[in-house]
């Protein structure tokens, strides 16, 4: 690559810059605030969609008059109306953690961060552990019709048999999007990391 | 007091060129600089209401494009190059030889640009400190190592260029 080549790649990104209006204060604001309007909205329609949620689930399980609900109807209900307000707090911590990532700091505590944050360590999905044990119970109780110990430990098992799997198989795909997306991310950093304190 | 628009416009305006050297830098083709830039630029904006002027600003915007560099060379490890300027004056202070030709000093540049290429991701970003003539106090509140670790890191770095380079055409000073 001569000189004249690399003064045109320097005017490449000039004029790329200038061409995308990135030389226009006004239009590349307007464009950073849509993206934090969409961000913002983004995650209004997760709280809605919990709030929305968990408001159905109270009125049509939990404070319904209907004579024909029975208890184990409304318990279901009230447990899925729990999973979903710790989902709701559960999301709120995940999306900000993802999204606030700071660059104002040092590269060292930069790239400490990121290896914290690609980490895939049990104790950050415990959180998620009541929500998961709550949905189990609401779907138990939403089966049960009749009290007999019989009738009970079949459901029981019955409803198992198809949520256990379910959530094994949710956690594994958990797994091996982190290995590809993820893992990839913490071992850069990591490594970086090595490097600086070398 | 000003706003956080023309603050914004003031920052960008006073650090354009450092923002545009280091996606030179980094980024192999010109539309991954570009990505880079916007990328950058995206996370001054969201930032700037955090700043609260215990560090120059210069530094603290090379700080944000550093972060946003070196996750992007996190991400193409294989693929990052470190694209070096030969207006810079501590690039033509930097080599041996008294030649005043330009194709002999582009081709100095080159033995230099590749013997940059060979270091490690970490004293690329050392270097390309240095090359913008950053301070060791500088680079070590930029990078987050301590100073005299900047030192050891940037002699060991000359090191390296010295010893690979000797023999050669031209040598590192």
């Amino acid at each position: 690559m001569n000189t004249d080549n690399k003064r045109e790649g320097k005017e490449t990104l000039k004029n790329r810059i200038a061409s995308n209006n990135f030389n226009d204060m006004n239009a590349l604001m307007t464009r950073f605030k849509e993206e934090d309007n969409r961000n913002s909205r983004e995650m209004k329609f997760f709280k809605w969609l919990f709030l929305v949620m968990i408001i159905i689930y109270t009125a049509l399980f939990v404070v319904n008059p209907d004579p024909s609900l029975g208890m184990p109807e409304r318990i279901s209900g009230l447990c899925f109306v729990g999973a979903f307000a710790l989902f709701a707090v559960f999301f709120r911590k995940y999306h900000s953690d993802f999204r606030k990532v700071d660059y104002t700091v040092s590269s060292f505590d930069m790239l400490n961060q990121a290896a914290k944050r690609y980490d895939l360590t049990f104790s950050r999905y415990l959180f998620m552990l009541p929500s998961i044990l709550l949905i189990d119970a609401a779907l138990v109780f939403s089966e049960i019709s009749e009290w007999t110990t019989i009738e009970l430990l079949n459901r029981i098992l019955y409803v198992q048999a198809f949520y256990i799997p379910i959530m094994l198989i949710s956690a594994f795909a958990g797994y091996l999007i982190w290995r590809k997306k993820q893992k990839p991310l913490r071992d850069a950093a990591l490594k970086l990391l090595e490097e600086l304190k070398g | 007091m000003e706003n956080k628009e023309e603050q914004f416009r003031k920052i960008i305006s006073g650090n354009k060129e450092k923002i545009v050297h280091i996606c030179r830098y980094y980024a192999p083709t010109p539309d991954d600089q570009m990505d880079i830039y916007q990328e950058i630029l995206m996370n001054i904006w969201r930032s700037l209401d955090s700043f609260r002027g215990k560090s120059e600003i210069g530094t603290w915007v090379y700080r944000i494009a550093i972060n946003i560099a070196l996750r992007y060379a996190g991400k193409n490890y294989n693929q990052m190059k470190m694209n070096v300027d030969i207006d810079s004056p501590e690039i033509r202070n930097t080599l041996t030889g008294e030649e005043d030709d330009s194709f002999v000093r582009e081709e100095q540049l080159q033995d230099l640009q590749t013997q940059l290429n060979q270091l490690s991701i970490i004293d690329k970003a050392i270097m390309g400190l240095v090359l913008d003539e950053f301070s060791t106090r500088e680079i070590s509140d930029i990078i987050g190592i301590t100073e005299p670790n900047v030192r050891v890191k940037i002699h060991r770095i000359k090191e390296t260029l010295r010893e690979t380079m000797k023999g050669g055409r031209y040598e590192y000073r």
